[in-house]
């Protein structure tokens, strides 16, 4: 194995730079912001609870989970975790999230927060 | 296998054991979760230099077993999904090796982002959700530059080891 730097690691690396910089490039034209979308808390796999992201309203959700209490809330179009009980406390770092393709994810605490289409707002055209 | 051998992979392990407890101790300012800088993986790629990939394999895969069972998470996640990435990354990386036309660098990286992409795999696989893929990217991006910082610093090495004639060339 070679020490220096040569084509085939050059060639390599700018092939995976651009397709890397292409899918964030496609997940930032596709971010769709969080109004009318639903953030569903997951912990051990299961949906533990809802919040609707359409209201003008803050909302706090508690949970127990693996390592201790998380806090959740939401400020009526975006959601974060407040605060919990891990090493690295990425998820509380990571702060408010808006976006379908900006999930929130607390691996030591078995818990995620996914931002998903609101099924009550599936209905695209009302027709009188 | 000679002794000689025997005893400079036995030291590589534990030293690539102290640098997996090092790394976990230092946090990141990231906001994505998984990236790490991967400094024990220098030992991966020095082992892969001086003895071959069979050697990368035990060491890898000796350095994830011995790491959980004294950090008290054998048998659990936090062990299962970097063996399965790092077992992943090697088996993927063989074919790029057996070229000889990437240097240490090309195979650093490639290893990073194989280990990356195995690691995501396996906690989507994990927890039953594909939620975790939206990180791929950012993952992905990172290992260039981990991988990359893995190799300069492997490289540094190599040149001082060769120096000093601590491991003997042809094991």
């Amino acid at each position: 194995m070679k020490l220096k730097l040569n084509n085939y690691d050059i060639i390599t690396i700018v092939g995976i730079v651009i397709i890397t910089l292409g899918s964030i490039g496609y997940l930032i034209s596709n971010n769709q912001s969080g109004r009318g979308h639903q953030a569903k808390v997951y912990y051990q796999n299961k949906i533990v609870h809802v919040f609707e992201l359409n209201e003008n309203k803050r909302e706090k959700y508690r949970i127990k989970a693996t390592n201790g209490w998380v806090a959740i809330e939401t400020d009526g179009s975006r959601v974060r975790v407040v605060s919990e009980t891990s090493k690295n406390n990425y998820c509380s770092k990571q702060g408010w999230s808006d976006s379908i393709t900006t999930p929130i994810v607390c691996l030591p605490n078995e818990l995620y927060v996914k931002i998903d289409q609101s099924e009550k707002n599936d209905v695209d055209v009302h027709i009188k | 296998m000679s002794v000689k051998k025997i005893l400079l992979l036995s030291m590589f392990l534990a030293i690539a054991i102290i640098l997996h407890f090092v790394e976990s101790m230092v946090i990141l300012p990231m906001v994505v979760p998984g990236i790490k800088l991967g400094i024990a993986n220098i030992v991966g790629v020095l082992v892969l230099y001086y003895f071959g990939i069979k050697e990368m394999f035990l060491i890898n895969i000796l350095r994830v077993i011995f790491a959980s069972i004294a950090r008290g998470t054998f048998l659990s996640l936090s062990f299962y999904i970097p063996l399965f990435s790092i077992f992943t990354s090697m088996i993927l990386l063989i074919p790029f090796f057996q070229t000889k036309k990437y240097s240490i660098f090309g195979i650093s990286i490639i290893q990073a982002v194989f280990f990356n992409i195995a690691q995501i795999i396996s906690v989507c696989y994990f927890y039953q959700s594909d939620v975790f893929i939206y990180y791929l990217p950012y993952l992905t991006l990172a290992a260039v530059f981990t991988g990359w910082i893995v190799a300069l610093l492997s490289k540094r090495l190599i040149i001082n080891l060769d120096k000093a004639n601590v491991v003997p060339q042809n094991n």
